[in-house]
């Protein structure tokens, strides 16, 4: 072999070490991903949104006032003292209604600070001492879609829903109490006995079909004629109402067909018999503008009315629950 | 005969470029996976179906679910016939508060001289992967009741439980 002693490195070898080296350095860079699949990663996202939804659907809450030796559940009057957060209301006799929230807890925990809520909610772990949140976003919303406000307050707390990361979401459903409370307000249009109104003041402050129920009615000398209803009509409005303009009759649960309306008493009406007969009037929002008061009248024959005195007796405080979900959502 | 040795830089480069891309085919195709996908979609569809019937249970005036179950007929209810009369208001309530994508049925359970597992609202087979919520209700003599109910011996003594089962899956 002729011995090559000139010292320089052939383009063969250096071609050679090039690729080496350069596949070498790529190899090692991606060592440390090989082991990527078993870095911890949160794996109980799913669990804490469940617990996070139970908690706060199926729990008053809780404060304690250890210096005055004071506790309860309605945290939402002593925000100082708060243990424990909770949406669900309690009845008089003490009793949590599940699912059923109450207007002032979720009122309050509209404004609660997120340092603070991550507490009363437990929505953190705590790894060596070391106290890492969850991020989160709990929401409440129409069942339709829009944010649910109570007293122009948007019932959202936490933080913006990040756009990176993986979230796990509970959605729940729930009643709120709005507040809207309206009392109908029998009041005799000071008529003679045979054109008997009752006439109920409304406001409409909310986009809902408006319900008037009445039960418990005082009708006289059964087994008489039967008491009649014989229309319905809205002031501001346009006359009296028919089954067309958004008005539903129901006696005793079931739906009464297409009713029809004239301003006599002959034509066919709703009649009812009993004490205990429960009528519902379902009138459409449609019929109404947002923010405008109405006058709503409904003229009944055959019913012992008292001139000045309300004649429906034990009339039922009328809560409009709105129906809407409580959406959870739970990120790292 | 060629005892050199040396392996040509084009072959060289070409062998090197395939093991290299191998191996890292190789290792970045291990995932590991954690299979909590299923559970959490169920547990969220047991959720609905249970706020479901609690809500139209804790209806505080008008209709709740102890009305709607007085009020049923003795209907039953097939693919045919999938909403009997009775039942139009109880479906139109249900299909309002749960979300579209989420199909049910509704059956009476409840003891007529035998155990009597009744459809009451069908939408469909429920196929698989479908949730079952139950909540009980109570008829007793004093509840306003259809005929059929009133012909099933309800007295002061002896009132009658109902379970209404909701049944629900994702469409």
């Amino acid at each position: 072999m002729m011995k090559d002693d000139l010292g320089q490195a052939s383009l063969d070898f250096l071609a050679g070490v090039i690729i080496f080296m350069g596949s070498l350095i790529m190899i090692i860079q991606f060592i440390p991903g090989i082991f990527t699949p078993f870095q911890t990663e949160v794996t109980d996202l799913n669990s804490v949104a469940y617990r996070t939804g139970v908690l706060l659907l199926e729990d008053p809450g809780w404060w304690s006032n250890t210096s005055t030796n004071t506790s309860g559940t309605d945290w939402e009057n002593h925000l100082n003292n708060t243990q424990r957060v909770g949406l669900a209301s309690v009845d008089a006799a003490n009793k949590t209604t599940p699912n059923v929230l109450n207007k002032k807890k979720v009122e309050k925990f509209a404004n609660i600070s997120k340092d603070n809520l991550t507490e009363f909610l437990g929505l953190y772990r705590n790894i060596s001492g070391y106290q890492l949140e969850y991020g989160y976003n709990i929401s409440l919303f129409y069942l339709d879609g829009g944010l649910l406000k109570i007293n122009d307050t948007n019932i959202t707390a936490g933080y913006p829903i990040p756009a990176t990361q993986d979230i796990a979401k509970i959605e729940r459903l729930v009643m709120v109490d709005t507040g809207e409370i309206s009392v109908a307000n029998g009041n005799l249009s000071g008529q003679p006995p045979a054109n008997k109104k009752v006439q109920i003041n409304y406001t409409h402050l909310q986009d809902r079909d408006f319900k008037i129920i009445i039960t418990s009615f005082n009708i006289t000398t059964p087994p008489g004629p039967p008491a009649e209803l014989n229309w319905v009509q809205v002031v501001p409005g346009s006359g009296i109402l028919k089954g067309s303009d958004g008005l539903v009759i129901k006696l005793n649960g079931t739906t009464m067909v297409s009713p029809t309306f004239n301003s006599d008493d002959n034509t066919p009406d709703i009649k009812f018999y009993n004490q205990n007969d429960e009528f519902e009037l379902i009138l459409s929002k449609n019929l109404f503008t947002i923010g405008q008061t109405y006058t709503i009248e409904i003229k009944f024959s055959r019913i012992d009315l008292n001139y000045g005195v309300m004649i429906f007796n034990n009339l039922p405080k009328l809560v409009f629950y709105d129906r809407g979900k409580l959406t959870i959502e739970v990120w790292q | 005969m060629n005892d050199k040795g040396q392996m040509h830089t084009l072959e060289g480069l070409a062998a090197a470029v395939l093991v290299i891309t191998t191996v890292m085919f190789i290792t970045r195709a291990t995932v590991v996976v954690t299979p909590q996908i299923e559970l959490a979609l169920d547990a969220q569809l047991k959720q609905y179906s249970n706020d479901a019937l609690t809500i139209v249970d804790s209806e505080p005036v008008g209709m709740n679910l102890t009305k709607y179950v007085a009020a049923w007929n003795g209907i039953e209810a097939n693919i045919s016939l999938q909403v009997p009369d009775g039942m139009m208001d109880l479906d139109n309530d249900l299909s309002a508060i749960m979300p579209d994508n989420i199909a049910y049925n509704v059956d009476f359970v409840y003891w007529n001289n035998s155990l009597k597992t009744t459809h009451v609202i069908v939408h469909g087979v429920p196929p698989d992967n479908s949730i079952t919520a139950s909540r009980l209700v109570t008829l007793h003599s004093t509840d306003l009741k259809s005929s059929y109910w009133n012909g099933t011996g309800i007295t002061d003594l002896n009132p009658r439980v109902v379970e209404v089962r909701l049944i629900s899956w994702y469409i």
